[in-house]
């Protein structure tokens, strides 16, 4: 079963000295403490590094950004693998067959795809992201999808079979994940196209 | 609503090797930097009269749009007086759906401007909710009559980014009856469907 994430507030001080370092770091003023909030989540795949979250409410919908840190430096993750891969580069990654899958969202949560976001389904029935889909299209999904399978290999890695939803279809996924976190998308077969492009548009009902 | 069985659809078969790519952190050939992506969203945005009335309102009022790298979703904040878009790795191109959503963040500072503010917690509950709703429909609808000019022109594509991004009842209630009571009551069915 897939982690979810338990979000911690952050206090006020926490919340001013988080924003006073991000600011400094270039991501222009973007976040203040009277309408912003803070907040982190343990994950289970890192030894020390927690996924913080800073959410400004003044805008509509609300507007976040994440950052991997330790409470005293925060990278921004912008999009590509090159924070976390970062990140794991300096030995905070731990995993294992129980984190792996864990991983795989946190990346795909954070790593755009070439044309578009990818969602890892581990379960359909319970994926918020596939909210928007009709009752038809949700049981074609769910009788296509199957669990995923996780294989470690003999150098500390992973290869994980999962559903993905890409570009308004269900895709089941070869993935591999070697020890440093490096993830590669080796094989994937369309199971079903849906039509529908779930990405997390600003401006939605 | 098909079912297909092509391991080698093209889409499909870019994820591969995408994410291990030793350069795949660094812009692809053609890909956008923040301040072609701000040029181009801004440019697509001024061919039709809506878009070209919010740019001109916007730089009358000095509203400025940033484009970040990041992931997730764009927005105005009234205390900056900006709208801050987020350009995603490896874009190549403008995307109808984000041109659409500029023109309703520029809207969000025009209303702001004017006085009808974004909800913030110095507002009752009911308050909140108010400004909320009212804030979100009238973006639904100033995208779904960009759309509309867009599709004037012959570009239909800004209409299907509106129905592929989950927004078809909201478009077929503007289409059909503008922005009056048919589009709030949809807007608040689709709420108590997901709620």
């Amino acid at each position: 079963m897939l982690m979810q994430a338990q979000w911690h507030k952050l206090d006020r001080d926490r919340t001013v000295a988080m924003i006073d370092n991000v600011k400094s770091s270039g991501d222009h003023i973007l976040f203040s403490l009277a309408t912003s909030e803070a907040k982190c989540a343990k994950l289970s795949f890192y030894r020390s590094l927690l996924l913080y979250r800073l959410t400004n409410y003044s805008s509509l919908p609300s507007f976040s950004f994440d950052y991997l840190g330790d409470g005293k430096t925060y990278v921004h993750l912008d999009g590509s693998p090159t924070a976390i891969y970062a990140a794991n580069d300096s030995g905070n990654l731990a995993l294992s067959a129980e984190t792996v899958l864990d991983y795989i969202v946190f990346f795909f949560s954070h790593v755009s795809g070439p044309d578009g976001d990818v969602y890892v389904i581990e379960d359909p029935s319970n994926h918020p992201v596939l909210g928007a889909l009709n009752y038809m299209q949700m049981d074609d999904i769910v009788a296509r999808h199957e669990a995923p399978e996780i294989t470690p290999d003999h150098a500390g890695g992973f290869t994980v079979k999962t559903s993905l939803y890409y570009l308004g279809s269900l895709v089941r996924a070869t993935i591999t994940v070697d020890a440093a976190g490096r993830v590669d998308v080796t094989d994937s077969q369309m199971l079903l196209s849906i039509g529908v492009d779930l990405a997390e548009h600003g401006v939605s009902a | 609503m098909t079912t297909q069985n092509q391991p080698q659809n093209q889409p499909l078969s870019k994820l591969q090797g995408f994410f291990s790519k030793p350069d795949s952190a660094l812009p692809a050939p053609g890909a956008m930097n923040v301040e072609k992506y701000r040029q181009l969203l801004e440019r697509a945005l001024s061919s039709v009269p809506t878009g070209q009335r919010l740019l001109r309102f916007a730089a009358q009022q000095r509203i400025t749009t940033h484009v970040i790298p990041g992931k997730g979703t764009s927005g105005y904040l009234p205390e900056n007086r900006a709208v801050y878009v987020v350009l995603p790795a490896g874009l190549s191109t403008v995307l109808p759906m984000d041109i659409l959503e500029l023109g309703a963040y520029l809207r969000q500072a025009e209303l702001q401007i004017l006085g009808a503010k974004n909800p913030d917690e110095s507002m009752t509950s009911e308050q909140f909710t108010v400004a909320f709703d009212a804030k979100i429909i009238d973006s639904i609808a100033v995208m779904c009559k960009m759309a509309t000019e867009f599709d004037e022109k012959g570009q239909s594509e800004f209409i299907d980014a509106l129905i592929t991004s989950g927004h078809s009842e909201l478009y077929e209630a503007y289409r059909n009856y503008g922005q009056g009571e048919e589009l709030v009551d949809v807007y608040y069915r689709l709420i108590e469907k997901t709620a």
